[in-house]
């Protein structure tokens, strides 16, 4: 108990920056003369948006890895980025859907910026469903590692579809110079903060699924 | 603040969303390891009683 107490203690600081970031969010800045209050999401939507964007990096590298080393354990590690990834993309899509709903009036629409999200996140789904269906061997670590780069190739796209095809969602919101350098520091912050927090939980899954792997051997040894 | 607002409700929305996904992932990885350091010390115990 007292293990996982400690292991679990940077987990719950990185949490709590969190929280302060976003109650920063909510009270500490001021308010958009365009949007009113809810631009305040942008707080949540941008960082799960582009921690999502950081798994499919995670991803991309762990897949060269695996392919290069024909490293089974890697692909612990993938599965792990990918449960991450399809979380927070999820989460992205879903506050993407509510902010749209007050500015744009709708729920969802078919625009390129989220079209090519929901691609991402069905390839991360796809990444898992692959993983469990293919046997353990060369073909898995292949099969996985081509995926993994392929998810990675959607993250420019998503990126970039604003500036690509004419769309109801704004432009980049970082680099634009469109907010106050008060707004863009506590952003950038918030980003950092679920950067952090995501590759804790990263770490943490990874060593949840080492250790069910280990009481798998423990059980077959036995039997 | 404007919760009586669809912006507000909106805003309180994604706020929850969010923050309940995080802290599920993470009370789950939390009884994940409880669980899985639970069941790997009783095999472990059991092995060496057998041995």
């Amino acid at each position: 108990m007292k293990t996982e107490c400690s292991a679990f203690r940077w987990g719950i600081v990185l949490f709590a920056l969190q929280l302060v970031c976003w109650g920063w969010g909510l009270y500490g800045v001021g308010t958009d003369v365009h949007q009113g209050d809810v631009y305040r999401i942008l707080y949540v939507h941008v960082p799960t948006c582009l921690t999502a964007f950081a798994c499919a990096c995670y991803l991309f590298f762990c897949s060269i890895y695996a392919l290069r080393k024909k490293n089974a354990a890697a692909l612990l590690w993938g599965q792990a980025i990918a449960e991450l990834g399809l979380l927070f993309t999820v989460l992205g899509l879903l506050t993407g859907s509510i902010w749209g709903r007050v500015t744009w009036g709708v729920w969802w629409t078919w625009d390129a910026r989220l079209l090519t999200t929901f691609i991402l996140g069905v390839l991360f789904a796809a990444y898992l469903l692959l993983q469990k269906a293919l046997p353990r061997g060369e073909n898995k670590i292949k099969a996985s590692a081509a995926l993994g780069i392929l998810i990675f190739i959607d993250v420019p796209i998503v990126y970039k579809s604003v500036t690509w095809w004419r769309t109801l969602h704004q432009p980049p919101s970082i680099g634009m110079g469109t907010l106050s350098g008060e707004i863009l520091a506590l952003l950038l912050v918030t980003i950092l903060s679920s950067l952090l927090f995501m590759t804790w939980l990263l770490c943490a899954r990874v060593k949840n699924l080492h250790l069910q792997q280990r009481i798998a051997e423990l059980v077959s040894d036995w039997h | 603040m404007l919760l009586t607002s669809a912006q507000g409700l909106a805003l309180a929305g994604a706020y929850i969303v969010v923050v309940l996904a995080l802290l599920l992932a993470l009370v789950y990885l939390y009884y994940e390891r409880r669980k899985l350091h639970a069941l790997q010390q009783t095999l472990t115990e059991q092995q060496h009683e057998e041995n």
